[in-house]
């Protein structure tokens, strides 16, 4: 019972702290994100104040006392200096790289404090409980990786961070929450499925009238995809602009990713397709992707991969697609 | 995170600081288990030595704990507690390896400032104290800080940011919080400090302490000061001889003299003797603190006076309520027995031969003039019948041979007839105003009871060396040149050069004002300081001025939070400000998010005749915010009068 009137307790909590942090693509702690409590050490401290007074009033000394009341301010002022070590720090993020489900994706997180100013002592810790320390932001910029683990295709946004820091003078910790506006595009998990239907095999070839213009004989200029067995080099040689065999390109077979070709659930599908996509544009072939409601003109290279990943990434998540 | 090489070298220099002041109390080898502390784990920060293992930490817990209580003795006290506290701040030196051991090391030192406290509140020992808080401070935020260049700078420096911002709340806390009583009493345990004169005396004792010119104590008249000559500080009174030492006999308890009307008033700052007498002048009659007034014209304190101590005694000269019952005469009769012949055989010769006690004491004296009596601090070491031999052979002594033998030809004469210790003279600090009585200024002289007068004071130094009473040791002793023979340097030395003599008295006033301000203030002197400050006391003044010096200290902080927090605003900006509400106006309300650039489009596009001036404006703002190395010849000047003609074009 009373772990679920803690957990209750802790959604409670998190509910607060976001309401007053929302998503935010970069972030400066000020006042209203920076929350400070004592730390052991400044319990601890504030023991060793009482025992000082009880000295004082023992043994009746002033000067005791006048130590007790001195380190009692300073106590006091600690909570501002530690403040003021993260107040006006900046933080952003945004992601390094699309990943596949089942994989982490990786953030960069960007750090930087004010003008004349430093925080120090800074600890990054994620909700997965990795953490790491900064010693010093400054003007400079700070950068930092992180990763999380995702699950699902789709865009995946960090998780909550957590900074904090107890400089300087240990007494107190001030931490403050981001959750920051980065996000990954992630992928479906790859998976090698049989295709299910009637006809054709894998990478199932025909022409399609709305294959890009064909001009017989002769060259087109270069097209980024191209592959570089089709460049005409000797053109380069000559010091005059890249072009492309159109001839090569008219003789290679198109291969069609095509949903109706696969069965099972969505997901089950998408990644199949996922599959199928990294293998065609491993073997460089020319190839285009077919869903219920879009489709990728047949090309090669890494913007056509990236554009049909992107394409079962976000097949049906309109919502997120913006 | 292990510990960085500042914080390490500063805690390193921090060992000292903390030992050194209180040498006094604690065994003098604790140095040496500091240098040893230090030397180890500087050998493992070389990597020389190893950390202490788990059993070797045990052993040396119990070794250095065993040996401390070997050393004092007891556990009872104050002193075996700041001796461990020291000790552990040693031990845990050795075993510093990461960052968070350092937390109650600090707080050990921290501990220990305040040990220091307890037992010195000098203004010497008070500046001590802040220059370690200052500097344990220091450690604690280079501990916080990590690593990084310019560590112990920085900590130096934000240490002395926030001791100096905690300072007004300090004062206020310090002077508002009530001085509550002891919740408990708390003796302190046998003291250090220099004991000045002590219950017995022996010839020479005296004479050692008038080498040293540690203070004794500090006297402050109110009214006129006496001179010197009157100034017989009495501390003990000795009548009892053994052998040939004089010692004290209990202090018998006073009864009460009401009708005594005290002309002398002098408020006294003792230093630590770990001994309870309380040095007072002729015949005591109240002292502002606990203490036992006796029947010889002595006081004590209810406990050996182990911190500095401050009582203001009132006296008068008045003798009549001194009286001796008949058993206490043969005591003060009394010599032991078998030693002195030669003396005792020529008192009862001379008092046969004389008609008064008064005519036989006159005869003492002038035997004390007229013979060759030297006057030194280092006389010749005598045997068995050491007033014999003082008084026919050798002739030479200090102060409590004089005493000494004055009272053994009283006694024998059939006078009753007393040794009394303490202090004589002092000298006075034209700057404080307050009688400074050094170690140097004990002495010993004699009181006779003479039927009808009471106790008389007789002081026979003063028949040998008249100066040692009118102008002091240095001036009885100027001929010998003993005056402080073993320190050459003291300041003391120097009376006769001016400007050094004037610092020096300066500077004792100085840490006397100190002194007894610290020490006087106690909840007589808080409540009258704070009815006359709040017209009053009533509690919630006190909560007023408390939140008062709260907000005043906040008030800077606030400050800085709300500029920080308010968005910064250029000259620049206003003027856009001025020009959107103008559009606005006119019917071009910017949109959440939309572009100054956008903004100009629609301008442009609705309003072709008067969209120059906008036009102007707009490009003006932009080249000024976007275009760096325009900005600086765009003035806020350029920008108004484009609002102006803007303005002009939309009224047309």
């Amino acid at each position: 019972m009373f772990s679920s009137l803690r957990t209750r307790w802790q959604a409670r909590w998190q509910q607060f702290f976001a309401s007053r942090s929302p998503r935010q693509a970069s972030l400066t702690l000020t006042q209203k994100s920076i929350y400070i409590l004592p730390t052991r050490g400044g319990f601890v401290f504030l023991l060793l104040l009482f025992v000082l007074l009880v000295a004082g009033i023992n043994y009746q000394n002033n000067l005791i006392y006048g130590l007790t009341f001195w380190l009692a301010t300073v106590f006091l002022l600690a909570t501002w200096h530690t403040y003021q070590n993260m107040a006006g720090l900046q933080l952003s993020a945004r992601a390094t790289a699309s990943v596949f489900a089942g994989s982490t994706a990786q953030f960069e997180l960007a750090l930087q404090a004010g003008e004349n100013k430093h925080a120090l002592q800074l600890a990054v810790r994620t909700t997965h409980g990795d953490s790491q320390s900064v010693v010093t932001v400054g003007e400079t910029l700070v950068r930092l990786l992180w990763s999380e683990p995702t699950t699902r295709r789709g865009w995946y946004k960090p998780e909550r961070l957590t900074l904090s820091s107890s400089a300087p003078f240990g007494l107190f910790r001030c931490w403050a929450y981001a959750w920051l506006d980065a996000r990954a595009l992630v992928y479906p998990r790859p998976i090698d499925a049989v295709i299910m239907t009637d006809g054709a095999g894998q990478g199932e070839t025909r022409p399609l009238g709305s294959t890009p213009t064909q001009e017989l004989d002769g060259f087109r200029p270069y097209r980024a995809g191209d592959h570089r067995k089709h460049i005409h080099w000797a053109t380069l040689a000559k010091g005059q602009p890249l072009q492309t065999r159109e001839q090569a390109l008219q003789q290679e077979n198109e291969s069609w990713v095509l949903w109706d070709h696969y069965a099972g659930t969505i997901e089950q599908r998408l990644s199949a397709m996922c599959h199928r996509v990294l293998i065609l544009s491993e073997q460089d072939k020319l190839f285009g992707l077919q869903l219920p409601d879009q489709q990728v003109t047949p090309a090669r290279g890494h913007e056509h991969r990236a554009q049909c990943l992107q394409a079962l990434a976000l097949y049906r998540l309109a919502e997120e697609a913006s | 995170m292990l510990i960085p090489r500042a914080v390490l070298l500063m805690i390193f220099g921090l060992m000292p600081v903390l030992l050194v002041p209180l040498l006094e109390v604690v065994p003098n080898w604790l140095i040496g288990v500091y240098l040893l502390a230090g030397a180890w784990r500087y050998g493992a920060y070389l990597g020389r030595a190893n950390y202490p293992k788990a059993w070797v930490k045990v052993l040396l817990v119990v070794v250095s704990v065993g040996a401390l209580g070997w050393d004092m003795g007891s556990w009872k006290g104050l002193e075996p507690m700041v001796a461990l506290l020291l000790l552990a701040f040693a031990l845990k030196v050795t075993e510093l390896v990461a960052v968070r051991d350092t937390l109650i090391l600090i707080l050990v030192a921290y501990f220990i400032v305040a040990a220091q406290f307890l037992f010195s509140q000098s203004l010497f020992a008070t500046f001590l104290g802040i220059a370690e808080v200052w500097w344990i401070t220091a450690v604690l935020v280079a501990v916080n800080c990590g690593t990084q260049p310019g560590l112990l700078r920085r900590a130096l420096q934000q240490s002395s940011t926030v001791l100096a911002q905690a300072i007004p709340l300090m004062l206020v806390l310090f002077f508002i919080f009530p001085r509550l009583e002891p919740f408990w009493a708390v003796p302190l345990q046998s003291s250090g400090g220099v004991t000045g004169v002590s219950d017995r005396m022996n010839p020479g004792d005296i004479a050692n302490l008038s080498r040293s010119a540690a203070l004794a104590f500090r006297a402050e008249f109110s009214g006129p000061v006496p001179p010197n000559r009157e100034l017989y500080w009495r501390a003990l009174v000795l009548d009892r001889q053994v052998g040939e030492t004089w010692r004290a006999s209990m202090p018998e308890p006073r009864r009460s003299l009401p009708d005594l009307s005290p002309e002398i008033d002098v408020t006294i700052t003792l230093e630590p003797t770990g001994q309870r007498w309380l040095p007072v002048l002729e015949t005591p009659a109240t002292l502002s603190m606990q203490a036992l007034i006796a029947r010889s014209n002595t006081a004590f304190a209810s406990t050996d006076i182990k911190s500095d101590t401050r009582y203001r005694l009132l006296a008068t000269r008045d003798n009549r309520f001194d009286a001796i019952r008949p058993l206490e005469r043969s005591r003060l009769l009394q010599l032991s027995s078998g030693r002195n012949s030669q003396t005792r055989a020529l008192a009862q010769q001379w008092r046969s031969e004389l008609a008064s006690d008064r005519d036989y004491i006159d005869a003492v004296f002038r035997y004390f003039r007229e013979q060759p009596f030297y006057y030194t601090l280092n006389p010749p070491t005598l045997g068995p019948d050491g007033v014999d031999e003082f008084l026919f052979s050798t002739q030479r002594g200090f102060c409590e041979h004089y005493a000494g033998a004055f009272t053994e030809l009283m006694r024998a004469a059939g006078i009753p007839a007393r040794v009394v210790t303490g202090y004589q003279g002092g000298e006075l600090n034209p700057v404080s105003g307050a009688v400074v009585v050094r170690q140097y200024d004990a002495h010993a002289w004699s009181e006779v009871w003479l039927e009808g007068q009471g106790w008389v004071r007789v002081d026979p130094t003063a028949a040998v060396a008249p100066d040692r009473v009118e102008y002091g040791l240095e001036q009885a002793l100027a001929e010998e040149g003993s005056f402080l023979e073993n320190t050459p340097l003291s300041a003391l030395h120097f009376k006769n050069i001016a400007l050094i003599n004037a610092m020096r008295l300066r500077l004792d006033a100085l840490s006397y004002e100190w002194q007894s301000w610290v020490l006087g203030f106690d909840r007589n002197t808080q409540s009258t300081l704070l009815t006359r400050l709040f017209q009053g006391n009533e509690p919630w003044k006190y909560a007023l001025a408390l939140a008062g010096a709260w907000a005043l200290i906040m008030l800077p902080f606030a400050l800085r939070l709300w500029l920080s927090e308010r968005p910064h605003v250029t000259p620049q900006d206003r003027v856009l400000v001025d020009f959107l509400s103008l559009m606005s106006r006119h019917g071009f309300d910017r949109k959440p998010g939309e572009s100054l650039a956008h903004l100009q489009g629609r301008i442009s596009a609705a309003n072709s005749n008067k969209a120059n001036a906008a036009n102007a404006f707009l490009n003006t703002y932009s080249a000024y915010q976007y275009q760096p190395n325009k900005a600086q010849y765009i003035s806020v000047r350029d920008l108004k009068r484009l609002l102006r003609e803007c303005k002009r074009s939309f009224k047309a």
